[in-house]
């Protein structure tokens, strides 16, 4: 460093004259900036990734200035949220800039596993963390036992195969345990049972002339957020808005109705509905047909004559009407749902009238029950009855994302005698044993029941589960009966997490390893729907990565089998290197940043490679793809399955489900039982043919209504990023902006006529307790919610995560209360969703 | 001396401080009459430092060019421990670590004054900073020259900012690492003259307390905002 | 006639979200809520009337009104104003001639000295105050680490990237700053470093519900000028005088 112009150094002469020219001095180590006025923005750029904080999963873009995310916005080529996205897209800043990450590998020291037990991680190199579990690994499979391997996956992109599927199955084990009967699987029961469609369906807002939202809030969270947040003005302005929730919310709030219905008591009032539009001879005949002369016999408690009846597009609405509907008069369901008479009837003239422009938002709120398949099921039944099935202004299903699929024949060619065999056991969530059918898509044990892991693991049945892998999941913390998750974890001998935060799962970990951030710094693709539009949407590392820390779902498998290879067993290597070598030019991969990115261009070649079709946005090449970071599908057809063209047994819109007395024959006759007994076991009253036509079961409450009076109410903050946004301050901060609740608090939302019984005062400390368990919270008086009911958000609650979501992680001390403690452990049979709504959980109040 | 006169003076010292860290050119320093010059300057501004000035002409006609560069590197350029590390930030930021926060404010400031660095060096290394603010008091010079207060009060904020918050927190620490940090006579004369030259010179608005010589770093919290 | 900057709220569009709330904190890296001051440029009110089942629910988003007849202005003793109305008509913040008095904070009828609670109880501050002496994000200059060695703390975070905030987005203004410093207050200032670049503030580019318009009520041909003729408006507290250049339009919900 030397003085490069002299001048520097000559001194600058008072001239003592004001009118001379001042002469600026010499500089050395500065020039002068080019001039322009110093204001605005600084450089960065805009760069494609996907937000993963709802199921929403977005196309975003990241501002990136200096290496660093500074902002998020829509991306600016999706059709779902027009380049803009909910609060979440903003919070996840503080996410991948969280002051507890992992930023090292780190393992146990202490053997001994619980809550509150000190796990005393010390931090290890890669090689050492990767080395422990790859030996592990082999020792599973040197005893002949590799079904005792375990995975368990959370949060996921769809490169999930690769860790999901690949590697336990090359390895030789069966359990690959999802987490999606934690957010949804009921609710998919009740539109594959009715329209044979497994999967979140797609809503026509821009064309609705009736919007009725059931059990969920679309401005604030389940599907198509910032698009919901977009449209509900208008849709407002244009149609009518109806939406049953047991508790006020964002949408019921702007709502041209709000039913508050009792928890669990959604059949009887979807029933009701149907109730008035068939005995007023309101529903779309175009969809549903009609009698064959015309007039009407739907009478109250009469029964029909099936053959009386000409139906189109739909199967066995006389048999609904005979088994379950004729008796649930709107006086009957206004008594049991708590909702007025009036109301039912209006809301089903109005829905009528609109029809068949209908749509039938149906979420998890009226489906995730003990006995939820069918409250979902009866809820769908009325986008049948409106005709807004598949249909402008209703609900639809998706347009195609022609993507590649795992090569599941390729995949076997690396499966040795040892994981042929063994990875076709039973699973350790004991899926489609006679009491857990868990019917996904009409098969017996075709859906994952993950609350159920749990049991399997602590009975040891149908074996002992001796090494668990689980990545971006926290069952301890997201699964309703925590306390059953710590004790199932407290005794498995050795478990690996990969994780962004020390969460509450790993509290139990013996091996941990820091990952990704998703949004900022992970390769992947999700598959996604909204306005029609179907979505390919990339994430990509916009950012270097923060720490030392790897994918989770690439780059552990990949390293992991070069450890596994060292130790005589290269089958998942060579599986993972030949299936995913680069489509372009046939390489494989040397690496594990080089196998991302060809894994992730392995799926997604269709979509850019110019061979063919893709029925969607062209794009030139992987370069495209990735700059783009996204892809639209056409808009999609409406009435694309009517005609006979419904995935369902009879191909119509089944109000008799010939699907479902299929499935449910299915697994009775593996069982060797009849279905009776199979509904039975599955914790459902329904007999005899009741068990086909959606219908009212009584809600099933844990625990004494006498100790405890209160009906507890869950359901998701708009800020939750899952269950990992609670380490972000910001979350706290604007908590306000859930209806009812208070910043910088568990709010425990109570009827003030309740709270005054009790002795409760606005902002009073309360303990809530059920029999699943107890803690603290505030209490927020509240004309939102009914008399009877208590309402709390799902989030906090956690007592571990980071400084700021836990009270103090040390002492694994909770700030709040977590609800999936308070809701005691309990599942949905039949679908094998975990059960947190329906008021399941009853609590008792008191006064701290 | 008028308040112009002095301004430039100051603007003039730091400069020619500011040459003294860059690496040793005895010959051009000689031509330029360096030394000579700080001399003047504190004879007519800083009477403190002229002895300090004196024996950095003296040291420097008496320093081999090997010797300034071996005590030049050992102080300041490394490759082991630098025994006076000449950027803020290692003093700023509690960790010793270069390119931290107050680096990226420091930057800012330039900015603002329509200013980039312009050499390979952090932007807070000390010639940067000693230049900075010569490079403020030369305006501030033009600016009561040319009777523009509003300019004048603009730029005295500026250096208030940059006096109190970057430059003078980590000057004791510094100043006192090369004086334990070398043995060669210029450098300790040099040490000396910046820290009697730093005394003498006001930060603008005596509301809030200056900068004390033997201070500690009093003004480090407010580096961190 | 002059530029009148100004923002139309349309309640009915508006779902209470929280996105330019949030979205106002990533852009200006405002601070965490600390004494007393949220530093939340843009916040909400919620209002719950009536009884079980006949509730109401209504969010009303709050920010700075820039006021034609702003007593933060008024109130502020230096001369030059720290506090100052730009010809565009924004009430404009100068930080370097700010010396952290808080005589605005005391004169703006929708600011607080110290905010205990949230919309929620109808707390809420347009300007803050950044405590003398202390960090503006002592967030990121923590250096507790929650497992000894494994993870990062609030500094380290920083460090590694070379910001605070890390997230901090920047930019330059004549007259603030992208963090401003201690001793001073701070406010929304329609995010003049965006609009003198044709850009709008970022809580209305970041809206999701198109709920915030954004323009020249002077001019007759702007959005804002056309809801304003459309629709009854309404502002905050115009017993005060202020005369607001925020408004609000249309009813939260149907039922009113």
């Amino acid at each position: 460093m030397k003085i490069k112009r002299r001048d520097f150094l000559k001194l600058s002469a008072a001239t003592g004259a004001a009118a001379t020219v001042f002469k600026k001095p010499v500089l050395n180590a500065f020039a002068e900036t080019k001039k322009k006025s110093v204001l605005g923005e600084r450089e960065g750029k805009w760069k494609p990734s996907t937000c993963q904080g709802c199921t929403t999963w977005c196309p975003v873009e990241i501002f990136v200035q200096d290496g660093r995310a500074v902002k998020v916005r829509g991306n600016r080529y999706s059709k779902q949220n027009d380049g803009k996205v909910c609060p979440r897209g903003h919070l996840s800043l503080q996410q991948v800039y969280d002051p507890d990450r992992l930023k090292v590998p780190m393992k146990r020291t202490n053997p001994q596993k619980g809550r509150g037990i000190d796990p005393q991680f010390v931090p290890i190199s890669w090689d050492e963390a990767l080395n422990t579990i790859a030996d592990k690994m082999m020792e599973l499979r040197h005893a002949g036992e590799p079904e005792k391997f375990a995975l368990m996956r959370g949060r996921y992109t769809y490169l999930r195969d690769i860790i999901y599927d690949v590697m336990p199955k090359v390895f030789g084990s069966p359990n690959n345990i999802s987490h999606s009967s934690t957010c949804a699987e009921a609710e998919k029961f009740g539109s594959f049972y009715t329209e044979g469609y497994w999967a979140y369906r797609d809503y026509d807002l821009d064309k609705t002339k009736y919007l009725l939202v059931w059990g969920c809030d679309p401005v604030s969270s389940n599907r198509m957020v910032p698009a919901s947040i977009k449209k509900l003005g208008d849709v407002i302005d244009r149609a009518t808005v109806a939406v049953v929730d047991p508790k006020m919310n964002n949408t019921s709030a702007k709502a041209h109705e709000w039913l508050p219905v009792l928890p669990g008591t959604d059949g009887a009032l979807a029933l009701g509905i149907a109730h008035v539009m068939l005995t007023e001879g309101i529903w779309y005949k175009d969809f549903v047909g009609d009698f064959k002369d015309g007039k009407n016999r739907f009478k109250a408690a009469q029964e029909v004559d099936e053959t009386t009846f000409q139906e189109k597009e739909s199967h066995g609405v006389v048999k609904w009407w005979n088994i379950a509907v004729k008796d649930m008069t709107p006086q009957k369901a206004a008594e049991l749902s708590g909702v007025s008479f009036d109301q039912i009837v209006r809301v089903a003239k109005g829905m009528a009238k609109a029809a068949p422009n209908v749509c039938v938002w149906m979420g998890p709120g009226c489906a995730m029950h003990v006995r939820g398949g069918y409250s979902a099921m009866a809820v769908h039944a009325l986008a049948g009855l409106t005709g807004g099935t598949d249909n402008e202004g209703g609900s639809l299903q998706t347009a195609k994302i022609p993507v590649n699929k795992l090569d599941k024949d390729l995949l076997k060619t690396f499966q040795d005698d040892l994981a042929k065999k063994h990875s076709k056991m039973k699973k350790i969530d004991q899926r489609g044993y006679l009491n857990l059918p868990a019917i996904s898509k009409g098969k017996s044990g075709g859906g994952v029941a993950t609350n159920n892991a749990a049991n399997g693991i602590l009975n040891k049945d149908p074996y002992e589960i001796k090494m668990l892998v689980g990545y971006m999941n926290n069952f301890a913390f997201s699964c309703n009966g925590t306390e059953r998750w710590e004790k199932a974890l407290s005794s498995v001998p050795f478990i690996v997490h990969l994780t962004t935060n020390a969460s509450e799962f790993t509290q139990f970990a013996d091996i941990v390893l820091p990952c990704v951030v998703n949004k900022y710094e992970k390769y992947g693709f999700v598959k996604t729907k909204a306005n029609r539009y179907a979505t390919c949407t990339l994430l990509q590392p916009v950012i270097e990565p923060v720490w030392d820390v790897i994918t989770d779902e690439t780059e552990f498998p990949f390293l992991l089998s070069e450890k596994l290879k060292e130790r005589g067993f290269p089958n998942l290597y060579d599986a993972l290197t030949t299936m995913y070598a680069d489509p372009e030019t046939g390489r494989k991969a040397k690496n594990a940043k080089e196998f991302t990115e060809y894994a992730l261009k392995y799926y997604t070649a269709p979509l850019w490679d110019g061979k063919k079709d893709s029925h969607g946005d062209k794009i030139n090449g992987w370069e495209d793809m990735k700059n783009r970071g996204m892809w639209n599908s056409e808009a999609y057809k409406y009435k694309s399955h009517w005609g006979g063209k419904y995935k369902t047994k009879t191909g119509k819109f089944e109000f008799y489900s010939e699907t479902l007395k299929k499935a449910l024959g299915g697994h009775a006759e593996k069982h060797n039982v009849d279905i009776d007994k199979v509904l039975e076991e599955s914790n459902y009253t329904a007999r005899g043919e009741m068990a086909f036509v959606p219908h009212y079961e009584p809600p099933h409450r844990n625990g004494d209504m006498k100790k405890y009076p209160f009906v507890f109410i869950d359901y998701k903050s708009r800020l939750n990023r899952e269950g990992r946004s609670q380490n972000c301050p910001w979350y706290y901060e604007f908590k306000h902006v859930d209806p009812g609740d208070v910043s910088h608090q568990d709010s425990l939302k109570i009827n003030p006529v309740d709270a005054q019984k009790l002795g409760i005062k606005d902002g009073d400390k309360v303990r809530i307790s059920s029999i699943g368990g107890s803690g603290e919270c505030v209490a927020h008086l509240w004309e939102g919610v009914r008399p009877g009911t208590v309402a709390k958000a799902y989030g906090q609650g956690h007592w571990a995560y980071g400084r700021t979501a836990a009270a103090d992680y040390a002492k694994a001390k909770e700030r709040g209360i977590n609800n999936n403690t308070i809701i005691p452990w309990d599942i949905d049979r039949l679908s094998g969703s975990n059960a947190r709504n329906g008021g399941q959980a009853v609590v008792k109040i008191e006064k701290v | 001396m008028n308040e112009i006169e002095t301004k430039l003076q100051q603007s003039n010292g730091l400069r020619l401080l500011a040459a003294c860290f860059y690496e040793p050119d005895p010959t051009l320093f000689e031509e330029e009459k360096m030394c000579r010059n700080i001399s003047a300057i504190c004879a007519d501004i800083c009477p403190q430092a002229c002895a300090a000035a004196s024996d950095m002409y003296l040291a420097l006609q008496n320093s081999s060019l090997q010797d300034l560069q071996i005590a030049h590197a050992e102080l300041f350029l490394g490759p082991f421990e630098l025994k006076a590390s000449p950027y803020g930030s290692t003093y700023l930021e509690k960790a010793r670590r270069i390119m931290g926060d107050s680096t990226m404010q420091v930057v800012q400031l330039y900015r603002k004054a329509g200013l980039e660095v312009d050499i390979k060096e952090p932007p807070d290394h000390i010639v940067i900073e000693l230049e900075f603010l010569s490079y403020l008091f030369a305006l501030e010079t033009e600016a009561l020259q040319n009777s523009e207060s509003t300019q004048v009060a603009k730029l005295r904020a500026e250096q208030k900012v940059f006096q109190e918050r970057y430059l003078l927190p980590w000057m004791p620490e510094f100043i006192e690492n090369m004086k334990k940090g070398t043995e060669n006579n210029f450098y300790l004369a040099l040490a000396d003259c910046l820290e009697k030259f730093l005394c003498q010179l006001t930060v603008p608005d005596q509301s809030i307390p200056t900068y004390e010589c033997n201070g500690t770093q009093k003004y480090a919290a407010a580096t961190a905002y | 006639m002059k530029t009148q900057y100004a923002m139309v709220i349309d309640l009915k569009k508006c779902v209470g979200c929280g996105a330019c709330a949030l979205a106002c904190k990533t852009e200006n890296n405002t601070a965490l809520r600390k004494n007393g001051q949220t530093y939340n440029w843009a916040d909400f009110l919620h209002e719950t009337t009536g009884k079980f089942p006949d509730t109401t629910y209504k969010t009303l988003p709050v920010l700075c009104n820039h006021c034609s007849n702003a007593p933060c202005v008024e109130a502020c003793p230096v001369e030059p104003k720290a506090m100052y109305k730009t010809p565009d008509g924004i009430t404009m913040h100068n930080d370097e001639r700010c010396i952290g008095c808080r005589a605005c904070q005391e004169a703006c009828p929708y600011s607080m000295e110290e905010v205990r609670r949230d919309g929620e109880y109808g707390e809420y501050s347009v300007i803050s105050y950044n405590e003398e002496g202390e960090p503006t994000h002592p967030f990121y200059k923590d250096n507790r680490e929650l497992i000894q060695g494994c993870t990062s703390s609030g500094i380290d975070t920083a460090r590694a990237v070379g910001a605070t905030p890390p997230h901090r987005t920047l930019y330059d203004h004549p007259d603030y700053e992208d963090v401003r410093r201690p001793n001073i207050v701070e406010k929304c200032i329609f995010c003049e470093h965006r609009v003198r670049k044709g850009k709008l503030p970022y809580c209305v580019e970041a809206c999701p519900a198109g709920a915030r318009i954004f323009g020249d009520i002077n001019e007759p041909k702007s959005e804002v000028s056309k809801l304003l003729n459309k629709h009854k408006s309404k502002v905050l507290k115009p017993e005060e005088g202020t005369k607001p250049n925020v408004y609000y339009i249309r009813e939260y919900g149907v039922k009113g």
